[in-house]
């Protein structure tokens, strides 16, 4: 989808990107990495907004060079900040938005419509864009990105500021956008969960240089060393009993968790027969997977 | 019976033909053009409809048959399209075309900043000189009508005052392309001129105070200071008429019909000369450098995104 | 110590609700408020912090009332959500600004910015403007500012909003280990993930009544009309069939779901109580080894769409 090969790019004495060489691949991609990592540099060039010192560029199959302005073309486009005008209707914003983009009024008409009603926004899209709520706002901005049917949609911190219920549903939408319209997705955020819930691949950025390109399936189904248990009543029993079995055991306690180290599967079977003989209830048992936050920390530092 | 089934796929696969560069860029203007004459705006329209009866008043009325240039003494020759766009004590519109300039241009860029949508049109394929001028076309032609149409009319009257005397028009072919070729000048500046104001000021009201503030302040700052260094008999005195728009604009006017400059101090009329060369390149020059901070500011815009 | 009691506290701003009724104690340790915009959780902040006073109802934060008793205030930190900079200034400037209000004199209050400063990491910037901050070095200031003089109890309102993964663990952290110390924390977050890492403890929060209160887990098994959904995954893929059948036997089991493709089994009941205690009894009968017990049923996403959302049941 997008290929970079030796990219550099400086502004001044700054090098924001430093032979920054990857293959993007089709699907949902997750991009990742500390401010001013050359996340936000690489996205611009991307979208030929601005020009690398050097190095090729490659992006749905086109080459950008100079004349990387047709590229927009097949991307869509939605900014982390709040740029959206406020003495519009949400309707009126969209088909403006689509004829910019090239489409005559009657496709853009019915295309902001299809769109809006795939965003389940209802008659409120007849109403001033500054009467919206934030959540709102985040669906316009998203909605005006996708009005002329981009093959690429380039999305920056979708879920940045919206409360849990409308951030649920920007993920579950995103979700959608590759399913029903095949539209290809890359998601910066700050955020690591979102990556984790959408994201096919995810790549992390750091210091101008890709650190990662991995699966994110993949990485999550790692596991560590490391079974975490949560034990009802009886828990002083629950434990000595464990301790019988091997007392040199590293059994980590704390008021919401017990963590004991991962052997072999007998480890679950001793828990078991521990929460059986102490008669305790046994909430959860589980060996605790990699998380994304995990994978970026050490990454990244 | 058969009958078949079908999904539509209409979202799925919305592959639309999308218009050419100039035709977004077109569109865009004329989209723009129709906003400035909404209803919304009725400062614009109260404007054109001033200009308008002023024109029917002072020009189409009581316009005298002498056409097109008087001779008021042996040396000074003045225009009915000269005056057109004069000040407003010897019938001239200029007040209403600045305050309409004025009015009309503050939000076109203004707004776009203000509300940072600029980035979402600038992540469209149009350039970013394609934007401005998009952001031009509106003003451009909303000025057009408020000079060349009216100039038109004129001609067209003083045309069948002579009773529609065919040689009027062989004998007047020239003032015809001029005050056309005038009336666009006056446009394109006043366009431009509105558009930097619009950026460089992004709020839409102080813009356009700012516009119209600093082309008559200047005029009169610039008119005192040329009479005081007259007054002390300082050669370069004339070129400091140069500094101000209104004067400076006026000269290359007065350029295209081929007159002789002058200003009018103390009701006594002045006639000043100027080298071709000196104001075509201080013009160029000029709007040259308006047309790149505009875009510099832009684009400062979308660096610090 | 440390302690926070509401007691059927109102407080409305004219005709708007602000919170109503609300009856609720924080202890030492974190406390996570969640809800929608809106919700209230500003306003229990206020009520707090005694920048407002309620319209009915007490409030007391260790034992006297914050709106009258400003000395209360040397040991309350508080960190905004929106930013309230003095861009000018740099971190140092502003903190040892805001500590000399608070009676410390001025080589004291450089000290203290400095040291609270470089324990968020900002000893490299420190010195620079705040105009010149990223979203994350500004949350740190802010939280440098509430922290300095090292109040027992700190108010965070959506501390990690915009701050790069790497700031908000290091904030995560710092929080916990505050915690640890036995600081009464109350924090609000849109990321439920964030709070679910940090506690156990929250107050669910909507139209300015409290919905829920306390440890999530015993929040969940007042929720009784609802059914529990646990998850278990046998590590002999065989063994999927017989555990379920063997499952179905037990009367307080009232369905059950074989996802062979996932390998494991859902298990649905209404006394979790009882399953919980006699499942790994069953299992050692039965010589079948589990390597996973979970329920997605009491993840602060569950509950705060249960309770929130109002969606009961899928």
């Amino acid at each position: 989808m997008i290929e970079a090969k030796n990219v550099i790019k400086k502004y001044g004495q700054v090098t924001a990107l430093d032979d920054f060489t990857v293959n993007i691949p089709k699907g949902k991609i997750g991009i990742l990495g500390p401010n001013g990592a050359g996340k936000s540099t690489f996205v611009k060039i991307a979208l030929g907004l601005i020009e690398s010192t050097s190095g090729e560029v490659t992006v749905l199959g086109e080459k950008l060079d100079k004349n990387s302005i047709a590229i927009r073309r097949k991307i869509g486009y939605m900014p982390e900040h709040d740029c959206i005008p406020n003495k519009m209707t949400g309707v009126e914003f969209l088909i403006e938005m689509g004829q910019v983009s090239g489409l005559d009024y009657q496709t853009a008409t019915q295309r902001t419509h299809e769109i809006l009603g795939h965003l389940r926004m209802g008659e409120e899209k007849y109403r001033l864009i500054e009467e919206y709520s934030g959540g709102m706002r985040q669906k316009i901005k998203l909605a005006q990105g996708l009005v002329h049917g981009p093959e690429l949609m380039f999305l920056d911190e979708p879920t940045s500021g919206l409360d849990p219920k409308a951030r649920l549903e920007m993920l579950d939408t995103i979700n959608g956008l590759a399913e029903i319209s095949n539209t290809n997705v890359l998601l910066s955020t700050h955020i690591l969960q979102d990556v984790e819930t959408v994201c096919d691949y995810v790549i992390i950025i750091n210091n101008g240089k890709l650190q990662i390109k991995e699966n994110v399936k993949e990485l999550v189904k790692r596991q560590t060393d490391t079974i975490q248990i949560r034990v009802g009543e009886n828990s002083d029993d629950f434990i000595s009993i464990l301790k019988q079995n091997d007392n040199k055991r590293n059994i980590e306690i704390t008021e919401r968790w017990i963590r004991i180290p991962y052997e072999n599967d007998e480890s679950f079977k001793e828990i078991i027969s521990a929460a059986a003989s102490a008669k305790c209830q046994l909430y959860e048992m589980e060996r605790i997977a990699v998380t994304m936050d995990n994978i970026y920390l050490e990454v990244v530092n | 019976m058969k009958s078949d089934a079908k999904i539509a796929e209409k979202f799925k696969d919305f592959t639309p033909t999308l218009d050419s560069r100039a035709n977004i860029v077109l569109g865009m203007g004329l989209r723009g053009f129709e906003k400035l004459l909404s209803l919304k705006n009725k400062g614009t329209l109260f404007l054109i409809g001033i200009i308008y009866l002023w024109t029917f008043a002072f020009y189409l009325l009581m316009g005298e048959d002498s056409y097109p240039c008087t001779e008021v003494s042996e040396e000074i020759t003045t225009c009915t399209h000269l005056n057109f766009y004069g000040d407003l004590q010897y019938g001239g519109t200029r007040i209403f075309l600045v305050m309409l300039a004025a009015i009309a241009s503050s939000g076109l860029i203004a707004n776009d900043l203000n509300d940072k949508s600029i980035h979402l049109y600038l992540s469209r394929p149009i350039s970013r000189i394609d934007y401005l001028i998009a952001r031009i076309i509106p003003i451009f032609l909303l000025m057009i009508t408020v000079t060349v149409l009216p100039n038109l009319a004129i001609f067209i009257s003083q045309f069948s005052k002579s009773g529609l005397d065919l040689n009027f028009l062989s004998d007047n072919k020239w003032t015809l392309s001029n005050l056309i070729l005038q009336a666009i000048f006056y446009s394109i500046s006043y366009s431009i001129i509105g558009i930097t104001f619009s950026a460089a000021i992004n709020r839409e009201s102080l813009a356009a105070v700012a516009f119209f503030g600093t082309v008559y302040g200047i005029s009169l700052i610039v008119e005192i200071f040329y009479e005081m260094m007259n007054g002390m008999d300082i050669e370069q005195a004339d070129y400091i008429l140069l500094l101000s728009i209104i004067h400076f604009l006026d000269i290359i006017s007065y350029n295209i019909f081929n007159v002789d400059y002058f200003v009018t101090i103390f009701g006594s009329p002045v006639i000043i000369e100027y080298s071709f060369a000196l104001i075509v390149g201080l013009y160029a020059l000029l709007f040259f450098s308006f047309i790149t901070l505009v875009n510099y500011i832009i684009s400062q815009m979308e660096v610090t995104k | 110590m440390n302690t926070i009691h509401f007691e059927q506290v109102t407080k409305n701003y004219g005709k708007v609700q602000g919170i109503s009724n609300v009856t609720l104690s924080l202890e030492p340790g974190v406390t996570g408020i969640l809800g929608p915009n809106g919700a209230g959780k500003s306003t229990t902040m206020k009520v707090i912090l005694g920048l407002t006073r309620p319209s009915i109802g007490t409030v007391s934060v260790n034992g006297v009332n914050p709106f009258d008793d400003l000395e209360l205030r040397k040991n309350i930190g508080f960190v905004p959500e929106y930013d309230c900079f003095y861009e000018h200034m740099s971190a140092v400037e502003y903190v040892s600004y805001f500590l000399m209000i608070h009676d410390f004199n001025k080589e004291e209050s450089i000290d203290m910015a400095q040291n609270s400063l470089r324990e968020l990491g900002l000893q490299d910037s420190m010195h620079r403007k705040i105009r010149t901050y990223s979203r994350g070095m500004r949350q740190k200031t802010k939280v440098a500012r509430a922290t300095a003089f090292n109040p027992q109890i700190l108010v965070l309102d959506e501390p990690f909003q915009g701050a790069d993964p790497t700031t908000r663990h290091l904030l995560m952290e710092k929080i916990k280990s505050w915690s640890d110390e036995g600081k009464t924390i109350l924090i609000s977050s849109h990321i439920l993930h964030d709070v679910e890492y940090l506690t156990d403890n929250i107050i669910l929060i909507n139209n300015g009544r409290v919905l829920a209160s306390g440890n999530r887990h015993e929040i969940r098994k007042l929720m009784s009309n609802i059914p529990i959904q646990i998850k278990v995954s046998p590590i002999d893929k065989k063994q999927l069939r017989p555990l379920i059948k063997r499952m179905l036997d037990e009367k307080w089991i009232t369905a059950g779901r074989l996802l062979e493709s996932e390998g494991e089994i859902i298990l649905e009941t209404n006394e979790s109580e009882k399953f919980y205690t006699k499942f790994p009894q069953i299992l050692e009968n039965e010589k079948i080894i589990v390597e996973r017990i979970v329920s997605d049923d009491d993840t602060l996403d569950s509950l705060y769409s249960k309770l929130v959302e109002g969606k009961q049941w899928k």
